[in-house]
């Protein structure tokens, strides 16, 4: 006699596919979908056991977040200083920060906590762009510790702050005519620093160099727990050097029983020779589990666009600022793509101002011509300013986009203001004009850059609402269902991994978020309250790591903003 | 003893790793070598003195988090090897001046010179092209020298255009005209007094590039008046270098000068008097003008 078949019982079963989309009991034998629908459909295939602890919840197929970051693993080990909150992996809430004074505070109240008075204190996500042109100083830091290196990230990356103790580490107190040290009108050193020299050199003599990017089999546990709090059961981990060390520990990890997300890391390509990068590829494609996908590759092109590295058609930022950077020389990125797709690798290509996707969008057009590619689903990331003509291409050569929707809520008022101007700015992450031009497309967090949490994202895209409430693009909005899709089935779609995640199906794995409350019935503006109780892998049940009385950041902590819309 | 750092930045094509290459072949110093570009390592091995971890090739760091990865690492590493000077050819798309930075920052290193190269033949297109031109004029930014390499492939009009562009993106800056960035030694020598063997001036041939002059007297300089002759050398004078005698000093000073950047320390053991060469693109290169010499006690 085989063990009688687990069949969960819910309030609500959203499957996202189109036989069957509601049902009531879902069958999971071997960690698969055995059959869903009724009691009486799962009954079909013999004695069942009904495990009935959702019976009041709802499921839905577990979120795939099609671009993260499992460096969110990491970031967490630094202070979050961030203006909104955020949920930590640990179910903790940090963040909101409203003005530097709030900042210096969390600082002091942390150092205080600091055991080993050499350790530096080294904080991230500071994002002053909301203080009215306040900044911090040096002085501010060393009201915090002025015998404990502090340095601060901000949230655009381009930027750090540090206290005194730091310069003179680095030796940048006598310094001059050096451009990343920025000092105040009266000439004196603030302590804020840029470009890569200053910033490394400040990074050198903290002890902080280069472990923020790094994955051990530790920070994908920690990404675990962040995933199951987020109710996402697969990740893409979007640019990894996917090098021997990196390898085992993702093969460390997703070993472990308990591990509760199925990981896509992408070989970023930029790190590798052309050649061996492909051979890299294809080597990597059979090493994997069912809990890792491997294969994918990342190729950088431009920069962002709130870092004004963003690489803009004519007439460009709307600030004045210079064009933006690439990260190889257009003629070696155009080499470097046409060999991925020849060698039949699918390709995920950061590019975020529109001549970064013009030019890729050429290139793949040589590409393919040269070399067909049968189903590549090449997926051009981020893509925020692309217009109807260019997803009228899309279409027409079968690249997918999977849009930055968190950025309309994050920045869309700077963008607004100072990237693109309101017209451009209103078009930016244009899922309407996406799916009205049947792009196969998903929306996503870049997380840590913005909070991990597939129901915030789609919320974003449902109502494009700014931080300041202001609606940006209505026509751009799109509907839940279609939001819901583009983080389930749409982005498993992107990953290649549609045949066996993104809907709730038979033969798919019993990967659910189990949710309190349905987004489909839920008025769109509060698609953000629903909340994400945890989540089923393979059949298994990982609660969130968030307290049951504490909300998850960021949804129900936005009442500021959310009051105006 | 701080290390020379020199950077190389240009656009793919310009011809960075000939002039890479032809530094090592020449080089007499134990010279860390930092290449960017991916990963193709174009340095010719053959010139890479022992396999002592001197070259190293930098995989290019994601620009939202420069500081994480990227150029820093590498130089550290670099420092670490304790070499004589560091040689960085800075990526295709990079901006040297930026590079340059970490020898002005860190007090290990000193910049001893950035050299952008331009492609004669390409300059006038690649600076009319919409998708790199904004990219190649930044690299002229803080170059002390500009090349202008490949001339012998340039058509008479493709030259004109690329000597006109270069007048409009870098004025005022020193700029070489070559076929395979061949450039003096002397001009490149930065850890060695080197230049001081050089044959005296010739004299000047009509296609010239490089001008060279020689100051050798029993004079000795006020200090002030000659730190501010220093300061004010044209920016056509690339590297100066020698003995000075200072007024009221007991030894001469060893004078170190690349592009308008100069260190002046006690040398022991020399010669008392002056003796200094210099070497620059523009041929009216009188030190004795220059510094002030006709002027100073004798
Ligand atoms: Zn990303």
């Amino acid at each position: 006699m085989p063990d009688p078949i687990k069949v969960f019982k819910a309030k609500m079963i959203r499957t996202m596919a189109h036989n069957t989309p509601e049902a009531t009991h879902v069958a999971v034998r071997d960690g698969k979908i055995l059959a869903v629908g009724t009691e009486a459909d799962c009954a079909t295939w013999g004695e069942i056991t009904i495990d009935t602890r959702f019976e009041d919840k709802v499921l839905m197929p577990g979120f795939v977040e099609a671009h993260g970051h499992a460096m969110e693993g990491n970031v967490w080990n630094d202070l979050f200083l961030g203006y909104f909150k955020r949920t930590a992996p640990d179910g903790s809430i940090e963040g909101g920060l409203k003005d530097i004074e709030a900042v210096v505070a969390r600082l002091q109240a942390y150092e205080a906590q600091m055991t080993d008075p050499d350790a530096p204190l080294v904080a991230w996500g500071f994002d002053p762009i909301y203080f009215k042109g306040a900044r911090m100083s040096r002085a501010h830091l060393d009201r915090v510790s002025t015998t404990r290196p502090i340095l601060i990230t901000h949230a655009s990356f381009h930027l750090i702050n540090v206290n005194t103790l730091v310069l003179e580490r680095a030796d940048m107190l006598g310094q001059t005519s050096v451009e990343g040290i920025l000092r105040d009108e009266k000439g004196e050193i603030t302590g804020e620093l840029q470009e890569m020299a200053a910033m490394s050199m400040a990074a050198r003599a903290v002890g902080a160099t280069g472990a923020l990017r790094g994955v051990d089999a530790a920070s994908l546990r920690t990404f675990g727990k962040a995933a199951v709090n987020a109710g996402v059961t697969t990740s893409a981990d979007l640019h990894q050097s996917m090098t021997d060390e990196v390898l085992a520990a993702y093969h460390t990890a997703t070993a472990e029983a308990d591990f509760p997300v199925r990981m896509v890391p992408a070989l970023g390509a930029i790190q590798w020779s052309v050649a061996e990068g492909v051979a890299r590829a294809k080597a990597l494609k059979s090493q994997g589990n069912d809990k890792l996908h491997l294969g994918l590759v990342k190729i950088m092109t431009d920069g962002s666009i709130q870092g004004f590295t963003g690489r803009l058609k004519w007439p460009g930022y709307h600030n004045g600022a210079p064009n933006g950077l690439w990260n190889l020389p257009p003629s070696s990125l155009k080499e470097m793509v046409k060999a991925y797709s020849k060698a039949g690798i699918q390709m995920h290509l950061h590019v975020n101002g529109d001549q970064a996707s013009e030019f890729i969008l050429d290139v793949l057009t040589e590409a393919l011509t040269e070399s067909p590619f049968p189903d590549h689903r090449h997926t051009l990331q981020h893509c925020q300013m692309a217009d109807a003509s260019q997803f009228a291409r899309m279409k027409a050569l079968g690249v997918s986009a999977n849009l930055f929707a968190n950025h309309i809520f994050y920045w869309g008022e700077q963008h607004f203001a100072l990237t693109m101007g309101p017209d451009r700015a209103r078009r930016m992450d244009a899922c309407g004009t996406a799916l009205a031009h049947g792009v196969q497309m998903a929306i996503h967090s870049d997380v840590p850059v913005t909070p991990l949490n597939p129901l915030f994202t789609a919320w974003c895209a449902v109502n494009r609402i700014t931080s300041a409430g202001r609606i940006l693009g209505p026509q751009e909005c799109i509907p839940v269902e279609a939001a819901l899709k583009a983080v389930t089935s749409g982005a498993a779609y992107q990953l290649k991994l549609d045949h066996l995640v993104g809907t709730i199906e038979v033969g798919k794995y019993a990967d659910f978020a189990v949710l309190d409350s349905d987004p489909m019935q839920v008025a769109p503006i509060d698609l953000r309250k629903v909340r994400v109780l945890g989540t089923v892998l393979g059949g298994d049940w990982h609660p969130s790591n968030v307290p049951a009385d504490q909300g998850y950041a960021p949804d129900i902590t936005l009442p500021d903003v959310l009051a105006l819309a | 003893m701080t290390i020379p750092v020199t950077v190389i930045g240009g656009f793919l094509g310009a011809g960075k790793t000939t002039l890479v290459n032809r530094i090592l072949a020449a080089s007499r110093s134990r010279t860390a070598v930092l290449v960017n570009d991916f990963g193709e390592i174009n340095v010719d091995a053959a010139l890479i003195k022992s396999d002592d971890g001197l070259t190293m090739e930098l995989s290019g760091g994601c620009i939202c988090c420069s500081m994480a990865e990227g150029i820093g690492p590498a130089i550290f590493r670099a420092i670490e090897s304790a070499p004589d000077e560091i040689l960085i050819e800075a990526s295709g798309v990079g901006e040297p001046r930026r590079v340059a930075e970490f020898a002005l920052l860190d007090r290990r290193l000193k910049l001893d010179m950035v050299i952008t190269l331009a492609n004669a033949v390409a300059l006038a297109s690649q600076l009319d092209d919409p998708l790199i031109g904004d990219t190649v004029a930044r690299q002229f930014d803080g170059a002390d020298l500009v090349v202008l390499n490949h001339v012998d492939a340039a058509s008479p009009g493709q030259l004109s255009t690329a000597r006109a562009a270069l007048r409009r993106i870098a004025p005022g800056r020193a700029i070489a005209e070559t076929s395979r960035a061949e450039l003096p030694m002397e001009l490149l020598s930065a850890s060695t007094l080197s230049i001081l063997s050089a044959p005296q001036s010739e004299p000047v041939a009509h296609d010239e590039v490089f001008f060279r002059d020689r100051l050798d007297a029993a004079i000795a300089f006020e200090r002030t008046a000659f730190e501010a002759a220093l300061n004010a050398l044209p920016p056509t004078l690339l590297r100066l270098k020698g003995w000075v005698a200072i007024e009221g000093e007991t030894s001469v000073m060893l004078v170190q000068y690349v592009s308008g950047r100069w260190q002046m320390t006690a040398a022991e053991d020399q010669p008392h008097g002056t003796r200094l060469v210099a070497i620059g693109t523009a041929p009216d290169l009188s030190l004795s003008r220059l510094l002030g010499a006709d002027t100073a006690a004798l």
